[in-house]
Order: structure tokens, then C-alpha cells, then sequence
């Protein structure tokens, strides 16, 4: 099977071949869109995207092998145009996200705050993360991309995508209560996985 | 565990998109690739370069001769995909009766395929040779090697335009195999075969028969499937409808077999071809030719054209 680089370079004679890259990724897409939005907007999301990718195919850069952080790259651009309902869909998400992260939240705080304050107060710490620091994370998170391919993704820096993940770190830590701060020094991603999917 | 690590443990992989969206994004896009299609061929037709030599009269006769065929309907189409059947399946017996190539301990099966693939910009589409020599050990653990000459461009690897890289499994760009299945793994008859590769299509191509041919010969094309395989899988592309074949072609060193293709209306008639020695079912070569005015192509050219050889050698670079 061709790397995603040499299928976009065959693209350019051959565009038929580009939709080998819509067969590839297009589920990864979705559901990195589908829960910042719901299934719903992912649906539009996903097929955008690779509308997207096709006009710009001609700007990618061939030295890259994996086309992934690219078209999550286009995605987190496109799902700006939807942030009123991401807010909504964030709120829905709250109990969900708190029931997983506030068993561990809390004993990280000492056990100093009760779970429903925390889980209110984690909500509103991600709502109020500014758009470009909500982005790296949650490419991050739910993107499953590693410091260089969210780089890639957001045409930054690795310096920039670090200093903007510490960001967003201290203010989930401040929204929890923990007021001890760790320098970041992980590079790239150690989970292969999430422990609760 | 910090806070990215338990908000990333959040992350849902168990979401999927519908089939139905799937399918509709799937034709979204392959719409707009054919609107961008008849866009730039018209702008680019006055600008195009011809790098490969026009058809022949003989083969624009077959052009107009495959024209005809449509014309004439079904009993025409039957009677070529009856002799493609009949090519592959001879082959496929050859093929088994081959005293094939196999390396011993401590050799590799070498596949050295001569590609011109055209690398296109704005201005049209310029010709560009590479080497690629895939080195395949008899040991399963040790490294396979692949020498790649680049041409013109730049290896993605390096930069440079000529590299060597080593992986187990020939692994050499990432997770994906060289040859993504393993041999053992494809039914030695050919009804099961067929029935093997069609039970993996997942949705990809523009049809499911366009899928399935691709898929056996992205496997046949490695030039590295054990002769029992290989039979299979001759005979299993004889038994997917619209597989057609011309007799006589030569590949990219002037090596002549017959080329096994497609024509996928779906994809504005598009040819995809291998080229095979009837004698020993081996693949020598590749070529694709165009079904429509694209890119600086007219109807019926040659897109692009390779040459494959395959033999046992004692050492690798």
C-alpha cells in the first residue's frame, strides 16, 4: 500500500487516486470532529475536510509520509464555523468527561475539593480556554496526534504547540486545585490509547 | 497521571461514521475531483506537454475498435472478458508448473521494477524515471532492503535523490507492509481466492470490481508472491467481470507479455493494466492508460509504464 505522500503525488496526474486517502482517514476525521460536535456536524466536517484537502493538495508537503495531522489540521480550521454548537455540545459532555476524570482529578487535589464543584469547575476551565490552546489539546487528546504532528497540523512550531499545551495544563490545574506545577518535557506521546475507550 | 493524560483518556474510539455518510462523502469528493478534472484539462489543453509518443494507428484502430465493442453491447464484451479468462487461466496452470524463483538461506528474492511515473505540476506533466529494488530475505526475521533511485525528485526520506532503507517486513515508511498480506494467508484455489479478496472489500474504489482487481494486483505487482499464490490469484482476476486482455504489449525495457486491465467507467473509463509472462504468470511490468482528456493526456495514452523483474541474488546494499 502507498504511504499517504505518494498517493498525493499521484494525485496531481491522477486525481481519482486521492479518494485512497478519504478511505483511509475519513473514519479517524469523523471522530475527532464527532466528539467536539456530535455526530451530526461530523458527518459535515468529515466530508468538507477532504473537499478541502483535495483543492490544497497541490501545498502539501511530500516530505511528510502521514497525511493524518494534515486533514485533522484542515477539521479543527473548519470546526471554528461551529463554535456555538460545540459550546452546547461541550456542556453535554460535561458529566461524562467529569465521571472519568474527577475519580483521578481529586485524588491528584489531595481530596481538598467534592466532585460536583470540580467536575463545574473543569467544564468551565475548558469552555474558557482560548480557541488555538482548546485546539492543540484536544488535538492532542482526542486527536491522538503527538506534539510534532499537531505542529503539522497547525503550521507551528513544536516549541509553540508545547507552550500552548502548558497553557491549558496550568488552567486545568488551577480549575482543580492543584497548584504544584510540572515542566513539560514530553515531546511526543507515551499512551498508545485511552485507558478508559 | 497528569491532566492531558486523563483528559485524553476521554478520547472515544469506539465513534464511527454511518455508512450512509460515508458513502455521501465518499461522492462528494469524488464529484468535485471530476469537476477539477474537466476544469483543468481545459485549461491546461493548450499548455500540455506530450511526454509519452502518441498511440499508434494500430492502437487508436483499437480505440476505435473498443468503441465499437460498446456499440455492439454485450456479446462483444462477454467474448473479450471469455479470452482474458482464458489467458489468465492459462497462465495460472503455467504459473504452477513454473519451477519458480526461490531464495535459499541467507539469500533475498530481489523485484527491481523500472518505473516512468509522471510527476505534474501547473504546466503540465513531465516524465520521471525511478529504480526501486525491494530485497525480500528467505530468513522472515531478518531486514528487507529497498534501494530507491529517485530520479528527479527527492526521497521523502533523506532528501537525497537515491536511498537505502532497511525494515523488517519491509516496513519501510511507516507501520503499512511492503506487501500488505501475507502470503500463506491467500487460498491456493482460485474460486477461494476470489472469494477471499472480495470478502476484504470495505467500501474503497469506484466500484467493488475495480477494488478487487486493484487489490490482487497491488499484491501481484511486488513480484515477489510464491509461484501456488500466484496461480491463485491469476485465477481468481479471471473471474471479475470486465477484465480484458491484449496480447503484445511491451513493458518499460521492451520485454513484451500480455497486459491484464480494466476499464473503470466510473472513473472516466481509466485503464489500469499488469503485464504478465503467460509462461510463468510473473508480473513484468505495469502500465496505465487514460480513458478521457486529463492532465495533458488525450484518450487512449500511456500514463504511465513500468518494467518488473524478479530474480534471486546473494547479497543486498
Amino acid at each position: 500500500m502507498s504511504p499517504d505522500n505518494d498517493v498525493i503525488e499521484q494525485s496531481a496526474r491522477d486525481p481519482a487516486v486521492f479518494a485512497t486517502l478519504y478511505d483511509r482517514h475519513a473514519p479517524s476525521v469523523f471522530r475527532y470532529a464527532a466528539q467536539r460536535l456530535g455526530d451530526h456536524a461530523a458527518d459535515d466536517v468529515m466530508s468538507e475536510t477532504f473537499l478541502v484537502a483535495f483543492e490544497r493538495r497541490s501545498a502539501y508537503d511530500l516530505t511528510v509520509v502521514d497525511a493524518r495531522p494534515w486533514l485533522l489540521g484542515i477539521a479543527t480550521r473548519l470546526m471554528r464555523k461551529y463554535v456555538r454548537l460545540e459550546a452546547t455540545a461541550w456542556k453535554g459532555m460535561t458529566a461524562d468527561l467529569a465521571a472519568q476524570i474527577v475519580p483521578d482529578l481529586i485524588d491528584l487535589a489531595g481530596a481538598r475539593i467534592d466532585a460536583h464543584r470540580l467536575t463545574q469547575r473543569l467544564a468551565k476551565a475548558l469552555r474558557r480556554l482560548p480557541e488555538i490552546d482548546r485546539d492543540t489539546l484536544l488535538l492532542y487528546a482526542w486527536g491522538n496526534l503527538d506534539y510534532a504532528a499537531i505542529a503539522t497540523a497547525m503550521e507551528v512550531p513544536v516549541g509553540t504547540v508545547r507552550s500552548r499545551l502548558n497553557r491549558a495544563r496550568r488552567q486545568l490545574r488551577r480549575a482543580a486545585g492543584i497548584e504544584t506545577l510540572e515542566q513539560e518535557t514530553d515531546h511526543g506521546r507515551t499512551d498508545t490509547a485511552p485507558q478508559h475507550a | 497521571m497528569d491532566e492531558l493524560t486523563l483528559l485524553r483518556n476521554t478520547r472515544d474510539d469506539s465513534r464511527e461514521p454511518s455508512p450512509t455518510a460515508l458513502t455521501a462523502g465518499r461522492a462528494a469528493l469524488l464529484g468535485r475531483i471530476a469537476d477539477g478534472d474537466a476544469t483543468h484539462a481545459g485549461a491546461q489543453r493548450h499548455k500540455k506537454r506530450r511526454w509519452m509518443p502518441r498511440l499508434t494507428w494500430a492502437a487508436a484502430g483499437v480505440a476505435a475498435a473498443m468503441t465499437g465493442v460498446l456499440v455492439a453491447g454485450n456479446i462483444t464484451l462477454n467474448a473479450q472478458f471469455a479470452y482474458a479468462s482464458d489467458v489468465l487461466r492459462s497462465a495460472a496452470t503455467q504459473t504452477i508448473q513454473y519451477a519458480d524463483l526461490v531464495a535459499g538461506s541467507d539469500q533475498y528474492l530481489r523485484s527491481h521494477t523500472h518505473a516512468r511515473w509522471g510527476v505534474c505540476d501547473d504546466t503540465g506533466c513531465e516524465p520521471n524515471d525511478q529504480i526501486l529494488d525491494v530485497y525480500m530475505p528467505a530468513d522472515p526475521d531478518a531486514e528487507w532492503v529497498l534501494y530507491r533511485d529517485w530520479g528527479n525528485m527527492r526521497g521523502v526520506l533523506t532528501g537525497e535523490s537515491i536511498e537505502t532503507t532497511r525494515a523488517v517486513d519491509g516496513q519501510f515508511y511507516g507501520p503499512d507492509l511492503w506487501v500488505n498480506v501475507v502470503f500463506t494467508d491467500i487460498p491456493l484455489d482460485g474460486a477461494a481466492a476470489y472469494e477471499w479478496i472480495s470478502a476484504q472489500y470495505n467500501g474503497g474504489s469506484a466500484s467493488r470490481n475495480e477494488d478487487n482487481f486493484v487489490r490482487i494486483t497491488d499484491i501481484l505487482r511486488s513480484g515477489l508472491v510464491p509461484a501456488p499464490q500466484r496461480a491463485a490469484l491469476l485465477n481468481a482476476l479471471s473471474r471479475i467481470p470486465g477484465v480484458t486482455a491484449t496480447d503484445n504489449v511491451a513493458n518499460l525495457d521492451g520485454v513484451t507479455g500480455i497486459a491484464i486491465g480494466r476499464n473503470e467507467m466510473l472513473r472516466a473509463g481509466e485503464r489500469q493494466e499488469i503485464i504478465i509472462d503467460p509462461d510463468t504468470g510473473l508480473v513484468i511490468g505495469e502500465r496505465a492508460m487514460s480513458g478521457a482528456t486529463l492532465f495533458g493526456w488525450g484518450v487512449n495514452e500511456e500514463m504511465s509504464l513500468t518494467a518488473i523483474e524478479t530474480t534471486v541474488v546473494d547479497t543486498a546494499p
